[in-house]
């Protein structure tokens, strides 16, 4: 019997441990090409972990230069609201429209990697654990669609004047849309930082508002190979952002659910 | 293709029933559990801002399981559905329905088969624990084959493998394991027996995991690069001995090379958290004594690096391979339970004494002693709870003890410092007939820290076997110099969370309809732990078993 025994344990001990000997994987290097990677991180003033996500976007954007395109939604169900103290309220209805269109946050951190859906995931926001690995993992690939971003702002009467450019590498089927948008970095103002109430946070990103529709302009015309697609946009820039840190930035996508995802995106200053 | 099997499979289930129904010998057996909530928003509480009280005022859960037995065959089927229920992600909402489980089971001679979702662990689960914890949302249950071998009445073995469940879906990796378990009378006369173990599990990512944490790893600076395989190791050796009225349980184990989500650890380039590639181990033990009146309880446990997920980026409760069981006990009142440690993957030190001495038949005591601290000495949780049960013939019986606690917040909860506390409580039951009694709950919670002290009182009247009644409420008492607090430390003074409720049994089935205002909080089982949040709403629930 203890022979039994001991040959059951050989044979187990074999399935499960013989390869023991693991090859390590090897590691990339850091792939950085013509893509560019759109991050739509859903945040509120009184989020406290919220900031703990803005900074480690901040890092990858140090790290991987203007490829990482950031927009900071102030739209976190039961956080968004400012403090009484606060000086801003980064708030918009479009913005809400935003965020709801791309899905539910049920945790915070949370931000969507150009909109996709990463399995086991059920939603677009996606955890903060996984981010740096999804951007890369776009970085790498080549965009299907180009977007180009010419702006020019007239001080005197602060009209900005947008015009995007699509240009498709190949024949692009299916319903796409294009969303065009206004950010505003480097707004001191109040924010949640754990327990502690901080009054002179520096807010990343801000999300002040929307040139086309929330959910994305349908584009009408066909998207073939080599056809190039314009389209021009007019705003009055509020006088109280402040131009000199505003950006503004443009993407093509897929509008319907599940599938929203962003194609490509860009990104470019008010004041150049 | 995987529904449509389901369906034909659910078919198949119920056509088999329907035939067997009407011939001798099968035996069908199952249970339900249902909750339903009804969410009202109270912004002064917080319960506000999560979809449910915002939108959709309702969420529900059901759990239907069906099990038939017949030629020497074990099978069964749950149907599972979620409804905007909010006990998957405590501030989210979760719609879903479908088949939880089934599985088939057979023992031919001395095998044991089982497929299907497997329920299942090695030793005391410390490399491999496959349950269902319904309250924390957990249902790791093994989708796949398990084989056992019975080489005689003293040893056996079993080997299985699978991907764990996630919801209705599982995750990408493959996890395969076994054990062989045996028991030796050393000494019938004086009762000496071992009961040996051996256990291994093997977990290989799949290939969409291991992209994933590639490319994690290429955005990292040189200094914090880390490699990465495709397969990790845990092995187990464990051990229960009994000598007359002692048991000692010990149990090791040693994880290879994983890729595991280390929150503490700090990247070059600054933030909190990184991926990083180490190997772990464990021991555990316990020692027990019953005999003679007195009960003892000794355990002690040692944890480096011993997470052991599906893949690195699960977090909370999510795709847990393994069980470290918890070195605090679960405390039942409500008060004493509102601090409770969760298990610390990534490193922890510990040990537990839970003592009870019966000195006659009317007065038994207790003491509970929890000591928890990080590797680097740092204290985690340390409770002392002296318990004394006084019994006053049938009539009446008087519970009281005193929880002295000291919590590290920061850790557990990431906010603040230390919670300490002193909770003193005390229960009492009076019996006015053999079927009418009376129970109160008294517990005051003293701290200045977090929100500051609580007060919680139960009355519950019960008209046994069906009828139970009861009322609480839990109220924050008031800082006495509330502008020398922060605005967070005393935004729930002098709140009142009241709880009305009532219970119907009939046999087997339980019925319970309740008005609920609950503050926020960490709910736990078994050390591990999820956020709570507010809730104020009706709560109905039915469990019912046939």
């Amino acid at each position: 019997m203890n022979k039994n025994i001991l040959l059951g344990l050989a044979a187990a001990g074999c399935a499960l441990l013989g390869a023991c000997e693991e090859k390590p994987i090897p590691i990339p290097e850091l792939n950085v090409g013509s893509r560019n990677v759109l991050v739509e991180e859903l945040t509120g003033v009184q989020c406290p972990n919220c900031p703990d996500g803005t900074a480690a976007l901040v890092n990858l954007g140090n790290q991987i230069g203007e490829n990482l395109i950031v927009v900071s939604i102030h739209a976190a169900p039961g956080y968004d609201k400012p403090y009484a103290e606060s000086k801003y309220d980064f708030r918009t209805a479009k913005g809400s429209e935003l965020a709801n269109f791309i899905g539910d946050a049920s945790f915070f951190p949370a931000a969507s990697i150009n909109r996709r859906l990463v399995p086991p995931e059920t939603e677009p926001y996606l955890p903060r654990q996984i981010w740096a690995g999804i951007i890369n993992e776009d970085l790498g690939e080549a965009p299907p669609v180009g977007v180009f971003l010419e702006t020019s702002f007239n001080p005197v009467n602060r009209q900005l004047d947008v015009e995007v450019t699509l240009a498709p590498e190949s024949n692009l089927n299916g319903e796409h849309r294009l969303t065009v948008l206004i950010t505003q970095d480097s707004i001191q103002d109040y924010q949640k930082v754990n327990l502690e109430k901080i009054p002179d946070y520096y807010h990343r990103h801000v999300l002040r508002d929307i040139l086309t529709q929330s959910t994305g302009d349908v584009i009408a015309e066909p998207l073939t190979a080599n056809a190039v697609i314009t389209k021009k946009y007019t705003m009055i820039l509020p006088v109280n952002w402040d131009e000199k840190h505003c950006d503004v930035v443009a993407f093509i996508h897929h509008g319907t659910t599940p599938n929203k995802e962003v194609l490509q995106a860009a990104e470019t200053h008010v004041l150049k | 293709m995987k529904k449509h099997l389901l369906h034909t499979f659910t078919l198949s289930f119920i056509c088999l029933v329907q035939l067997t129904a009407q011939e001798n010998g099968g035996r069908i057996s199952g249970n339900l559990q249902s909750n339903g909530n009804f969410f009202i928003t109270d912004e002064k509480i917080g319960a506000t801002g999560t979809p449910q009280y915002d939108n959709q005022k309702f969420g529900a859960e059901s759990w239907l399981a069906l099990n038939y037995s017949n030629w020497g065959f074990d099978m069964g089927i749950r149907f599972d559905m979620f409804n905007n229920s909010n006990l998957l992600n405590p501030t989210g909402s979760f719609t879903d329905e479908g088949i939880g489980r089934w599985y088939i089971h057979k023992e031919i001679h001395k095998f044991d088969l089982s497929g299907g979702y497997l329920y299942d662990q090695i030793g005391s689960g410390i490399i491999f624990r496959a349950y269902e914890e319904r309250a924390l949302m957990i249902d790791n249950a093994l989708l796949g084959v398990k084989v056992g071998y019975k080489f005689n009445d003293r040893w056996k073995i079993k080997a299985f493998t699978g991907r764990q469940k996630r919801q209705f879906n599982t995750y990408g990796s493959i996890i395969r394991g076994g054990s062989l378990e045996g028991f030796v009378k050393l000494d019938t006369v004086k009762n000496i027996s071992i009961a040996p173990g051996f256990g291994a599990v093997a977990r290989t990512l799949d290939e969409e995991s291991v992209n994933r944490v590639v490319n994690e790893i290429a955005t990292y600076a040189p200094q914090d690069s880390t490699g990465a395989q495709y397969n990790t190791y845990a092995m187990t050796l464990y051990n229960t001995l009994h000598i007359g009225n002692f048991s000692w349980y010990v149990e090791g184990a040693y994880k290879t090379k994983d890729v595991i989500y280390n929150e503490f650890e700090e990247k070059v380039t600054g933030g909190l958290g990184k991926l990083v590639n180490t190997d772990g181990y464990t021991a555990y033990t316990s020692f027990t004594y019953g005999g003679g009146g007195l009960g003892i309880t000794l355990e002690g446990k040692y944890t480096k690096n011993f997470r052991f997920r599906t893949d690195p980026f699960q977090i909370g409760v999510q795709g847990q391979i393994n069980f470290l069981p918890p070195m605090a006990r679960q405390n039942t009142f409500r008060l004493p339970a509102r601090f409770s440690p969760n298990t610390q993957e990534l490193g922890e030190k510990g040990f537990q004494l839970d003592a009870r001495y019966a000195i006659n038949k009317k007065l038994s005591v207790g003491l509970n002693v929890s000591d928890i601290y990080l590797l680097d000495n740092t204290s985690l949780y340390r409770e002392i709870a002296p318990e004394v049960t006084f019994k006053y013939k049938r009539k009446w019986q008087l519970l009281a003890g005193l929880q002295v606690l000291q919590y590290n917040i920061a850790v557990y909860q990431g906010k603040d410092d230390y919670v300490h506390t002193v909770t003193p409580y005390a229960e009492w039951l009076y019996k006015f007939t053999p079927r009418k009694s009376l129970r109160v709950e008294a517990q005051y919670l003293n701290t200045e820290d977090e929100f500051g002290s609580w007060a919680f009182a139960l009355v519950e009247l019960g008209m046994a076997p069906h009828w139970l009644i009861y009322v609480s409420d839990m109220y924050k008492i008031q800082h006495a110099d509330k502008e020398n607090f922060p605005v967070e430390k005393t935004k729930f003074d002098g709140l009142h969370y009241p709880t009305l409720g009532i219970v119907y049994t009939f046999r087997a089935n339980r019925f319970s309809l309740a008005y609920v205002k609950q503050v926020e909080g960490i709910n736990c089982a078994g050390g591990i732990c999820r956020y709570e949040p507010t809730f104020h709403g009706v709560r109905l629930q039915l469990s019912s078993s046939f």
